[in-house]
C-alpha cells in the first residue's frame, strides 16, 4: 500500500489523472443521480462537485477491483443527506410501518393499474412528478434498485442500511410510486 | 413455498429484482405460468421497473459544458488550500487549553483570597481561656446540679466556710 501523502505536498500528477479518469468515466452517470435525487440543476452540480473533491481526497483508500460507481453513489447519498438536515434540521428517517409482506394472491381480481394503460411517451411527466413526491429514503431506493439496477446487497452499503431495509423500503415506495401515478393520472388534463 | 402457492407482492418485488433465493425463484417462475392474476400482477411490477427506466433515460442530461474540468480545478484548489491537521488540531486545542488555563487561574486567585480572610476569621474566632471559664461558670449556674457543672465561686466559699465548722 503507498504511503499517505504528507499535508501540504503538492498534489501527485497520478491524484489529478486519477480525478480526470473518474470524472470522464462516472462524471455524467454521478450527475444523473444526484438530479434524480435532488430534482435540481444547481444542487446536482454541488453535490457532484463535492463528491469527486471527496474522492479526489481519498483516492489512495479506492480499491482497484472494486466499484468505483457504489463508492460515489455512497458519497453522493451522504452528502445528499448531511444537506438535507442542514435544511430541514433533522434529516427525517423514514421509519417502516408495516414490515410485514402483503398478500395479494387470494384469487381476487386485480385492478389494472394505470402503469399498465400507459401509452409510451405519456409517462414522462406524472412517473417524474410521483417520483419527486417520493421521501428522499424511497426515492433513493427506488431510483437505486431500478433505474440504476443495483442489487439489494449494494443498495445497502451505498444507503448503509441493511438488506431487509432495503427490501421493505423498495417495496413500500412501489407502493406509493403506484398510489401517486394513479393520482397524477386522475389530476391530469 | 411450493408452485400452487401465491406469492406476495413483495415476494414478486424481489422475484423482479432478481433477489429471490433459487429455490423460491424456480417455484415462482413456475406458479406465475399457471396463474393469470399473479401473472398479470408480475407484469404490473416489471412495467413500473421499465417505466422508470424509460423516464430516466428520456430525462438523462450530459454534464454541462467545462464542468468536468470545473471539478478538477476544484478539487485540486480545495487540497492546496486545506489547512494541515496538526494546524487544525491546535486551532481546536486552543480554547480547549486556554479555557480551563483561565477557570483554574480564577479558581487559584479566589481560593488564595478567600484563604486570607477565612485565616482571619478563624484567627479572631479562637476564645481565650478566661472567656471560656466564664461561660461554663454561667452555664453551671443555670444547671447547678450537672455533674459536669463547675461550682460557683460563691457557692465554693460557701462550702469551703461549712467544712471549717
Amino acid at each position: 500500500m503507498a504511503a499517505p501523502r504528507k499535508p501540504f505536498e503538492p498534489a501527485s500528477p497520478e491524484q489529478v489523472a486519477f480525478l480526470e479518469t473518474a470524472v470522464e468515466q462516472y462524471g455524467k452517470a454521478t450527475y444523473n443521480y444526484a438530479l434524480r435525487l435532488t430534482h435540481n440543476e444547481a444542487d446536482a452540480r454541488d453535490l457532484t462537485q463535492e463528491a469527486f473533491i471527496r474522492v479526489y481526497r481519498a483516492w489512495r483508500s479506492f480499491k482497484p477491483g472494486t466499484s468505483f460507481l457504489s463508492w460515489i453513489y455512497r458519497i453522493v447519498t451522504n452528502l445528499y443527506r448531511d444537506e438535507l438536515r442542514r435544511r430541514k434540521g433533522r434529516y427525517q428517517e423514514e421509519i417502516p410501518e408495516d414490515n410485514e409482506p402483503q398478500a395479494y394472491g387470494t384469487g381476487r381480481p386485480l385492478a389494472v393499474t394505470p402503469i399498465d394503460e400507459y401509452v409510451e411517451g405519456q409517462l414522462s411527466e406524472p412517473v417524474s412528478k410521483a417520483l419527486e413526491a417520493l421521501s428522499p429514503d424511497q426515492r433513493q431506493i427506488v431510483v437505486l434498485a431500478d433505474i440504476e439496477e443495483c442489487s439489494y446487497q449494494e443498495i445497502a452499503e451505498i444507503v448503509g442500511c441493511s438488506i431487509g431495509t432495503v427490501r421493505s423500503r423498495l417495496h413500500r415506495a412501489r407502493g406509493q410510486l403506484k398510489k401517486l401515478v394513479t393520482r397524477n393520472m386522475k389530476s391530469s388534463p | 413455498m411450493n408452485t400452487n402457492e401465491h406469492p406476495t407482492l413483495e415476494q414478486l418485488n424481489d422475484y423482479v429484482h432478481g433477489e429471490l433465493p433459487e429455490q423460491q425463484d424456480a417455484a415462482i417462475h413456475a406458479h406465475l405460468s399457471g396463474c393469470a392474476p399473479c401473472a398479470e400482477a408480475h407484469e404490473t411490477e416489471v412495467r413500473i421497473g421499465e417505466v422508470l427506466r424509460e423516464h430516466a433515460r428520456a430525462e438523462e442530461r450530459e454534464l454541462p459544458l467545462g464542468f468536468a474540468q470545473r471539478i478538477v480545478d476544484a478539487a485540486v484548489a480545495s487540497e492546496s488550500h486545506r489547512e494541515p491537521w496538526w494546524e487544525a488540531f491546535t486551532r481546536v486545542l486552543r480554547p480547549a487549553i486556554a479555557v480551563p488555563a483561565i477557570v483554574a487561574l480564577a479558581l487559584i486567585v479566589y481560593l488564595a483570597v478567600a484563604g486570607s480572610k477565612q485565616g482571619a476569621a478563624v484567627q479572631s474566632a479562637t476564645i481565650d481561656a478566661a472567656a471560656y471559664l466564664d461561660n461554663h461558670a454561667a452555664l453551671a449556674t443555670d444547671m447547678p446540679f450537672s455533674e459536669t457543672a463547675m461550682e460557683p465561686t460563691a457557692f465554693a466559699s460557701a462550702s469551703s466556710d461549712g467544712n471549717d465548722r
